[in-house]
């Protein structure tokens, strides 16, 4: 009797604490989505609140026909798709490279690519390398640093490891050459790590906003991410707002907010399983 | 063993290679065009001048040192000039001074070191400006170096009104051209020039530079209006040396002396290595390779057949070790920056001034400014830290807890989804909650208080959100290892009358020790990282003013040397901060395989 009293109990204290839990990971956020269907009038009265005042899709009709934003999701789009295929095909390839005992330097490659996961130069030599290439405030810079991702390698790397070597054996008896054994049989038993890699690139280069903080002249708006053009209007709404001034700032950054998060949440049961994959994975010895 | 001394080496080859071949190239690229102003000169002050301000040696050298931090503190750098040191003869001591990136020496004159075309364009310049009106002030040395051009008089004389400017010889009546500097100068393009002017030199009698490459051609004038030459300079080899005690510090209106030497650099040393290095190279590689047949050898052995059969496979990594080299070694070596005067135009050629900014870095730890940025960038990781683990923790305890599967995942679903957000949308979505006037907080309680600008919420905000961001999907790594807990001694608890609260604490936490002080112990290592972008978005870009106290972290100090063009100090606050970070990350690693667990590394 006293036991199923106190299981009771822990079982409305349980159900509290997931209810308060839920409510702190949802509520700010469903605040942000309230917001970005209501009318800028009603939003000025009351503010970010629980359920829309008038509900209207102005914001986002606004937001749609503002360039800034327009310009910086295409460029988000265009750089981020880039970036994912570019990684797919290059981390890839340099990982099933890596992978080959025989190849005459393995070692030393496999060292050369590991060296570079202990030590860290940080953001300003980077910087300064990519103005002496001549990549500093050109699209390039949104796309090519973000490609090679050495960890991502070593994840592919040790999965093509762990493939057994009689399927490569096979058609190497049948005279296939190298490139059509990574092509035909390694790429398609690898899928899901691929797809893992592919994901993290997609996501990282997605919410990146330092790369045109750092790379990009600040007044070339051309090459504004959507990321970067989602910090400006947060710093200073006054350059986003048309001539009459009559949209109210919360309600346009809300709708800007929601379209940026929109394809990660569309993507987000993929994100799901393949992260969760990648971390089970696990770590990259060298 | 063996293996490890070859991977070692390897390593060290791939290393030392790489550096070599962009030294080289920077080097080679930069001679003949650092033009940094380094260069030495010796002043000499007759005793029984200085007699009456220093009456010994002692008393001497502090007047004068005290001299050169004062003309340094005039200057527009701290390390302009530097005294290196005294020596003493029988009439004369002599005190010999380093010189740097010299403009304006404040309060003593101009000492111009550059290169001649550079200087003649800038001079060529400067005479337009005046044409235009621009500013009557700006003297052209040009027109110093041609004493007698006609637009020397017109400058020199203010009632000549309005001044036209043709910057003609008065000896041919043409208007000059780089070619007319060039035959004047005795000059090439690639020679150097030392243009000075120096006035107030008091004591002085006899000033001897040390020039960075060889005198071509001397002129040294004490007087703008005749031009008239000091005839007792003397040059030899590198230094040039003008004594004059009468026309050079003449009492009254002319005690300014100007003049100018064009030298040409040698060769840079860095040139000569290389050269020295491709030679042994290559007479290697005769030897050995022909002469002992080794290139034969090779191309018949068996490495040689693997690399043909593998060839295309070098194809296949050709992308990315082109993207590692420029994204991850280059940096390595522009990791140099951080002891240069670096300039964007001259790249690895520009000045070395050794630790000047490390020195900058940790004097002016002692200032209010450093101080709060190292504070904060502590306290910031920290607070994180331990106000985190807790309550991921206690999530941990309570997804494991919830045996009905759809809704254990339906929860664990919804506290991942912040983690794949971006810094800048979790700050606009925290901005909701936080704004001052439509936000929730203030809304729901009445309250006017401007979170934005209020330094005191800043730790725990910046707490709150990493919790917000990333507390989903830290939980991951505690739930798999409760999943490792063996269940019959959570039934052994049970028997023994232990509630849940109980078991929690005796089995699970117990359980998950291990883990738990991993992960402590890693996130001690990153504590002098900064988030520098998570910064920046929850303060939605804010970071200036009163809420500096708090939010000022090194990340931010580095990002403001950058944009100002501070390279080199960006660079060395970055490495400092790398530096700290990876002695934390190999002394903490050291320790977690002490404990009996894997290390990361």
């Amino acid at each position: 009797m006293v036991g199923a009293k106190r299981n009771l109990g822990i079982t409305i204290g349980k159900s509290i604490a997931v209810f308060i839990f839920s409510a702190f990971f949802v509520l700010p956020l469903w605040l942000v989505v309230m917001a970005s269907f209501t009318d800028s009038v009603s939003f000025i009265q009351k503010g970010y609140s629980f359920w829309a005042g008038k509900f209207s899709v102005q914001a986002y009709s606004f937001v749609f026909k503002n360039s800034l934003v327009t310009t910086g999701l295409i460029n988000s789009v265009v750089a981020t798709v880039s970036v994912t295929l570019l990684s797919i095909v290059i981390n890839t390839s340099a990982a099933y490279v890596l992978h080959e005992k025989n190849l005459p330097g393995h070692k030393f490659l496999n060292t050369f690519f590991v060296f570079t996961m202990f030590f860290n130069t940080g953001m300003i030599p980077i910087v300064l390398v990519i103005r002496e290439l001549g990549l500093y405030n050109t699209y390039m810079v949104l796309i090519i640093p973000a490609v090679l991702n050495v960890y991502n390698i070593l994840l592919i790397r040790n999965y093509f490891y762990s493939v057994p070597a009689s399927l490569k054996e096979a058609p190497m008896i049948d005279g296939a050459n190298q490139l059509q054994i990574f092509v035909q049989i390694m790429v398609p038993v690898s899928t899901p790590i691929i797809a893992t890699t592919a994901l993290m690139a997609f996501v990282t280069k997605w919410n990146s906003y330092m790369d045109v903080l750092y790379y990009v002249n600040k007044d070339n708006t051309s090459l504004w991410t959507i990321q970067y053009v989602v910090q400006e209007m947060l710093a200073d709404f006054k350059a986003f707002n048309d001539e009459d001034g009559v949209m109210s700032k919360g309600v346009v950054q809300s709708a800007t907010i929601i379209i940026t998060i929109l394809p990660l949440m569309l993507l987000f049961p993929l994100l799901q399983k393949y992260f969760v994959d990648g971390m089970t994975i696990g770590a990259v010895k060298g | 063993m063996v293996l490890r001394i070859r991977k070692f080496a390897t390593l060290l080859l791939a290393v030392l290679t790489t550096l070599f071949v962009f030294l080289a190239c920077s080097s080679s690229m930069s001679v003949g065009i650092s033009n940094s102003g380094s260069g030495e000169v010796v002043l000499s002050v007759r005793k029984e001048n200085a007699a009456d301000i220093a009456p010994d040696r002692a008393s001497f050298e502090a007047y004068m040192n005290e001299y050169v931090a004062k003309l340094n503190s005039e200057s527009v750098d701290t390390d302009v000039l530097t005294v290196e040191g005294y020596e003493e003869d029988d009439t004369h001591y002599r005190v010999t001074v380093s010189t740097r990136r010299i403009d304006t020496i404040g309060g003593l004159g101009d000492i111009i070191y550059e290169n001649t075309k550079s200087f003649c364009e800038n001079d060529l310049k400067n005479l337009e400006k005046i044409k235009d009106g621009y500013d009557q002030l700006v003297m052209p040395s040009i027109l110093r170096v041609y004493p007698n051009a006609e637009a020397v008089r017109h400058v020199m004389d203010p009632e000549d009104n309005p001044i036209e400017i043709k910057a003609r010889s008065t000896d041919s009546g043409e208007i000059l051209s780089f070619e007319d500097f060039e035959s004047e100068l005795r000059a090439s393009e690639k020679d150097h020039i030392l243009f000075f002017q120096l006035a107030d030199l008091k004591l002085v009698d006899e000033i001897t530079f040390e020039l960075p490459g060889e005198v071509k051609f001397v002129s040294v004038m004490s007087d703008y209006e005749t031009g008239e030459e000091i005839e007792t300079v003397s040059y030899s080899g590198s230094s040039v040396t003008v004594k004059g005690t009468e026309l050079l510090f003449s009492t009254g209106e002319k005690n300014a002396f100007f003049g100018y030497f064009v030298y040409s650099e040698g060769v840079s040393p860095w040139l000569i290595a290389g050269i020295v290095v491709g030679v042994l190279g290559l007479g290697a590689l005769v030897y050995f390779g022909i002469i002992k047949g080794g290139i034969k050898r090779f191309f018949q052995g068996s490495v040689w057949q693997r690399v043909l059969r593998y060839k295309i496979l070098y194809l296949l990594i050709l992308p990315a070790f082109a993207l590692i080299i420029m994204f991850r070694y280059m940096p390595m070596v522009w990791l140099s920056a951080g002891f240069m005067e670096y300039d964007l135009l001259q790249g690895l050629g520009s000045e070395w001034v050794g630790l000047k900014y490390f020195k900058g870095v940790f004097y002016a730890t002692n200032t209010p400014e450093m101080y709060r940025i190292f504070r904060n960038t502590i306290f910031i990781s920290l607070i994180r830290i331990l106000s985190n683990l807790p309550v991921i923790l206690f999530l941990a305890v309570l997804i494991n807890s919830i045996k009905t599967k759809k809704l254990r995942t339906a929860f664990q679903t919804i506290s991942f989804i912040p983690y794949f957000l971006s810094w800048v949308s979790v700050g606009g979505i925290f901005n909701a909650v936080l704004d001052p006037n439509t936000g929730m907080l203030n809304r729901m309680f009445g309250s006017t208080t401007n979170w934005y600008g209020d330094p005191d919420p800043w730790w725990a905000i910046l707490s709150i959100s990493s919790l917000w961001k990333g507390m989903g999907w830290s939980t991951l790594i505690y739930i798999s290892a409760m999943c490792n807990i063996d269940t019959e001694l959570y039934e052994a608890c049970s028997l023994d009358g232990g509630g849940m609260m109980r078991q929690v604490f005796t089995v699970t936490i117990p359980g998950i020790m291990n883990i738990i002080c991993l992960q402590l112990i890693l996130d001690v290592s990153n504590i002098m990282r900064d988030n520098y972008e998570q910064i920046l978005a929850m303060t939605n870009g804010q970071v200036t003013g009163a809420i500096q106290d708090t939010v000022d972290v090194v990340g931010r100090i580095s990002y403001t040397a950058l944009s100002k063009g501070n390279f080199g100090s960006a660079t060395a606050i970055g490495l400092i901060q790398g530096v700290i970070g990876s002695i934390l990350v190999l002394v903490t690693n050291k320790i977690v395989k002490k404990t009996e667990n894997e290390g990361i590394i």
